[in-house]
């Protein structure tokens, strides 16, 4: 048997109950977008916010598209494109993350207060 | 000018301790891991033994150069899995000081253990946050980094704790 002393039974007991508490902790990561901005084609993107519920139809170079916000994330729900790769990408909420539909020309950039990397590798 | 550096008895039994750390080290680097980061950590049994049968300053001795020597020897030496690894080695020796000094009459080898993973990993997790990849993502590996850390800080505590049965025997008494 080990030979334990009681603050190793007060230590394991406590970090073993605190487990859950990082789970639950990064379970609903809050993305940090405050933004986005929407770009069509050519023109200069426009920014909106991302904290009301709201659609936004843009009309790009084959059609309209149709751009949802809600609770903070961003989704294509309408696009008159082909493959419709910007819808079935989903919702997206990280900032530094793009949702861009190619053959209409329209990209959505989720934008933060503070630019920083995503990554670095040596 | 010939200078005298007299090696003494504990300076041989910090090398040898430290050797063996390195060895386990170095192994353990071979094993594959299901997710990035987490590994046992086997080479810390011998810190901690070296911690309850020497004291603190010995286990940091053994600790530092396990880190310093294993990555010259895996080839990571100042790359960012070293500052890692010292990051981690330097957390789990402080969390070791702290209850070393003033818990030792009422912490064993499972709560120093324990208590010395998380900190390790808390660490690590910081520093990677801070220096490599400054994005919340990185978050995401928190519960599974501190949850393996638990379990293998008391996994580690159980095979350090029948090693040091096995040392205080007298019929293996060597060290």
């Amino acid at each position: 048997m080990i030979k334990t002393k009681i603050g190793d039974w007060v230590i394991l007991l406590f970090s073993l109950m605190l487990i859950p508490l990082p789970w639950s902790m990064t379970k609903q990561q809050p993305g940090e977008t405050t933004a986005i901005n929407i770009t069509v084609a050519d023109a200069s993107p426009a920014t909106y916010s991302i904290m009301e519920n709201h659609q936004i139809k843009v009309t790009g170079e084959l059609g309209d598209s149709i751009i949802e916000i809600h609770d903070g994330k961003v989704r294509f729900i309408h696009s008159p494109c082909r493959g419709k790769i910007c819808i079935l990408s989903g919702w997206h909420q990280q900032s530094g993350d793009h949702i861009a539909c190619l053959p209409n020309k329209v990209g959505v950039s989720l934008l933060s207060q503070e630019d920083r990397f995503d990554g670095i590798n040596f | 000018m010939k200078k005298n550096i007299e090696i003494t008895d504990e300076d041989r039994k910090v090398a040898a301790f430290a050797a063996l750390a390195i060895v386990i080290h170095v192994l353990e680097s071979g094993f594959p891991s299901p997710v990035p980061g987490v590994k046992p950590g086997l080479a810390n049994i011998i810190t901690l033994l070296v911690l309850f049968r020497y004291g603190w300053r010995f286990a940091a001795w053994v600790s530092l150069l396990r880190v310093t020597a294993g990555s010259l020897l895996l080839g990571t030496f100042m790359s960012p899995t070293f500052l890692l690894s010292l990051s981690g080695a330097l957390a789990s020796l402080l969390t070791m000081w702290l209850l070393w000094t003033v818990m030792r009459r009422w912490v064993g080898l499972v709560g120093v253990s324990v208590l010395s993973s998380i900190s390790h990993v808390m660490a690590q997790l910081f520093v990677a946050w801070w220096l490599f990849i400054p994005h919340p993502g990185i978050l995401v590996l928190t519960p599974i980094l501190i949850t393996a850390g638990i379990l293998f800080g008391l996994f580690n505590a159980i095979i350090a704790s029948s090693i040091e049965k096995r040392l205080t025997d007298p019929k293996h008494n060597s060290i």
